[in-house]
């Protein structure tokens, strides 16, 4: 039996799952072959990464623990620096959707900044090509109403993520320094559930929290509405740099992973249907930012090419090649190794364009006991 | 008086031979840690004792192990100083059988007994969805197909010296050739055992412990090979690729045994 095979048939699969999976077979069975094909693919030893696409950095929240927060124009002005770099196009996106595609990559996620206030968020889905690949928006669920999630649909958008920082209202808006915002989630849910879209909450770890009755009762909440909740581990970049309380510790991370058997909840170390990835470092995940920068990580600023002048091909296998982000390992690279956590921070310390370019971060002689 | 020549680091890891062609790290930061282990006896015999009917008084037990320990030891060149990860095992009388069912039947359901016993909180999972039979073989002349051998007609005790941290699969079988004589790579048999004897071999609160390898068998796939790992505060069997790739988190114990 084949892993795809193993997969088709496995019993771990929800019900829901699999009425998911059936629904998408039907609807687009390209994407869904893709999808099943991933399994083989971890077999034969090639990747099948997610591909994060941050094509814009505007947005209408300024959140505590932003990690876009020193990609933003807002940022940007205050440290006084223009960035010229040549920015991504319509033209450049359909191109990353052929090369991930020839390379049987099928899922994508529009991010941002915040991706339901950019103008050409419908032109970028269908750049992307909804018929090839399988589409997410991560969202703060301001503009996410009904009528926004019909349209999310009816143009090719699977699912969506969105954000939810604590169950309890005042403390998510005040993370997220937007009164009203929590509400605003809340409608986005069963706004979601109305249009047909596949929804996953998410929401950030700091440390602490995974021992709190709010953070119990989230999951709670999620695991009763059949959504589950996306749990991000709190990393010192971005707006987060200066608070270095956030990082979480062990402890946290393992109490995350009991609370796994109770409540439809996950991160990215989570395994999923059999795949043990550990840390997803270009493995599962990779960001392509506003400037065609390849990341490992939505929270590592530094670049392993960029698309516009290299191919995606040869990009990955840097990555995998990198001592640091190839091989497999079980914690997260960027939220709980403390080398690694001084040595991003020295580099990207240095430099007020991110992320770090090439050669000047990651590096082709990389190793584990660099300094930075 | 030290019979091979192998260098060990002050975390107690083998360094990788010059000669080795596959992947190892040089040096590590050990930044995967087993726990500090106490290397209590007694106590392993007693959790030994509670899944296996093991043959020997526990005073028998002690004796042979630290005779094994005083060999490897000696053969390693290793002094009181140096810093090495031992585990005892015992190892039952398994038959005839393929390695594969011994897995299936006796040696993940044992493991799985002594987690249990000392953490009933936590679980130990066997992951691999499929049966076993017919999916492991011992490498001729890596130590385990001896083991294998051994355990067909008897009970031994062994000693796991879990030493080789930072290789590729294929440079773990490299340096246990090179260590040689009655050393073997770690495989099924003895690292379950090493399991059933110090389950909690994997269990850190405060650090990420490594992954632990079979890589004294082959498997049915080239490219993959099965493993013991933690995930939180419970233990899994599981299979995942591996190809000619090394890793900071990846280890594999050499052992040493003797038939009762």
């Amino acid at each position: 039996m084949s892993a795809t095979e193993a997969l088709m048939f496995d019993k771990s699969l929800t019900a829901g799952e699999a009425k998911k999976r059936g629904d998408l077979r039907n609807r687009k069975p390209y994407i869904a072959d893709k999808l099943a094909a991933i399994a083989d693919m971890e077999e034969a030893g090639e990747i099948s990464p997610i591909i994060r696409l941050e094509k814009s950095y505007l947005c209408n929240f300024q959140c505590t623990h932003c990690s876009a927060e020193y990609y933003m124009d807002r940022d940007l002005k205050k440290k006084e620096t223009i960035d010229d770099r040549t920015k991504i196009d319509m033209e450049a996106v359909r191109e990353l959707s052929r090369q991930a595609d020839e390379l049987g990559l099928a899922r994508f996620v529009i991010t941002g900044g915040e991706p339901l206030v950019m103008r050409d968020f419908d032109e970028v889905v269908a750049a992307i090509d909804p018929d090839k690949h399988y589409v997410i928006t991560d969202t703060n669920g301001w503009f996410l109403d009904e009528v926004r999630a019909f349209h999310l649909k009816s143009i090719g958008v699977e699912k969506v993520q969105m954000s939810l920082d604590s169950f309890v209202e005042s403390e998510h808006d005040s993370f997220r320094n937007k009164p009203g915002s929590y509400k605003r989630v809340l409608r986005g849910v069963d706004a979601c559930a109305a249009a047909g879209l596949n929804l996953i909450l998410s929401t950030v770890l700091i440390n602490g929290r995974a021992k709190t009755k709010e953070f119990r009762d989230l999951c709670q909440y999620c695991t009763d509405r059949g959504v589950g909740l996306y749990v991000s581990y709190a990393k010192p970049v971005g707006s987060a740099t200066d608070h270095p309380e956030f990082v979480i510790d062990k402890e946290d991370a393992d109490i995350l992973r009991e609370m796994e058997k109770e409540f439809l909840v996950f991160s990215h170390m989570t395994p999923s249907y059999g795949s043990y990835k550990g840390c997803i470092t270009v493995k599962g995940i990779i960001t392509v930012t506003s400037t065609g920068e390849i990341t490992p990580c939505p929270y590592i600023d530094m670049s392993f090419g960029n698309v516009m002048k290299t191919p995606l091909k040869e990009i990955l296998a840097r990555g995998m090649r990198n001592p640091w982000t190839g091989p497999h390992r079980p914690d997260c690279l960027i939220g709980e190794d403390p080398a690694f956590i001084k040595l991003h921070q020295t580099v990207t310390a240095k430099h007020k364009l991110l992320p770090v370019p090439y050669g000047e971060g990651f590096k082709d002689d990389d190793s584990l006991d660099r300094i930075a | 008086m030290s019979n091979i020549e192998v260098v060990f680091d002050a975390k107690g890891r083998l360094e990788p031979d010059a000669t080795i062609k596959s992947p190892a790290h040089l040096k590590s930061r050990n930044y995967f840690k087993f726990p500090n282990l106490e290397f209590d006896l007694s106590a392993s015999y007693k959790r030994i004792s509670a899944v296996f009917d093991i043959p020997i008084a526990e005073d028998d037990f002690v004796t042979e192990v630290e005779g094994l320990l005083k060999e490897s030891r000696v053969s390693l060149g290793l002094d009181e100083t140096k810093n090495v990860l031992a585990v005892p095992f015992f190892t039952p009388t398994l038959g005839d059988c393929d390695l594969g069912e011994i897995l299936d039947n006796t040696l993940i359901p044992a493991v799985g007994k002594s987690y249990q016993n000392i953490f009933p909180d936590y679980q130990f999972k066997n992951e691999f969805p499929h049966s076993l039979s017919g999916h492991l073989k011992s490498i001729p002349g890596l130590g385990h197909d001896r083991l294998e051998r051994a355990v067909a007609t008897g009970p031994v005790v062994g000693l796991c010296l879990c030493v080789l941290r930072e290789y590729s699969v294929h440079a773990a079988r490299e340096q246990a050739k090179i260590i040689g004589g009655n050393f073997g790579l770690a495989g099924a048999i003895d690292l379950s055992s090493v399991f059933v004897s110090q389950p909690d071999l994997l269990f850190h609160k405060n650090e990420y412990p490594p992954l632990m390898w079979m890589s004294g068998c082959q498997t049915s796939w080239d490219h993959a090979n099965f493993h013991y790992e933690a995930y939180g505060y419970n233990l899994m069997f599981n299979r995942r690729v591996h190809y000619d790739q090394v890793a900071e988190y990846w280890s594999h114990g050499v052992t040493l045994f003797k038939s009762l």
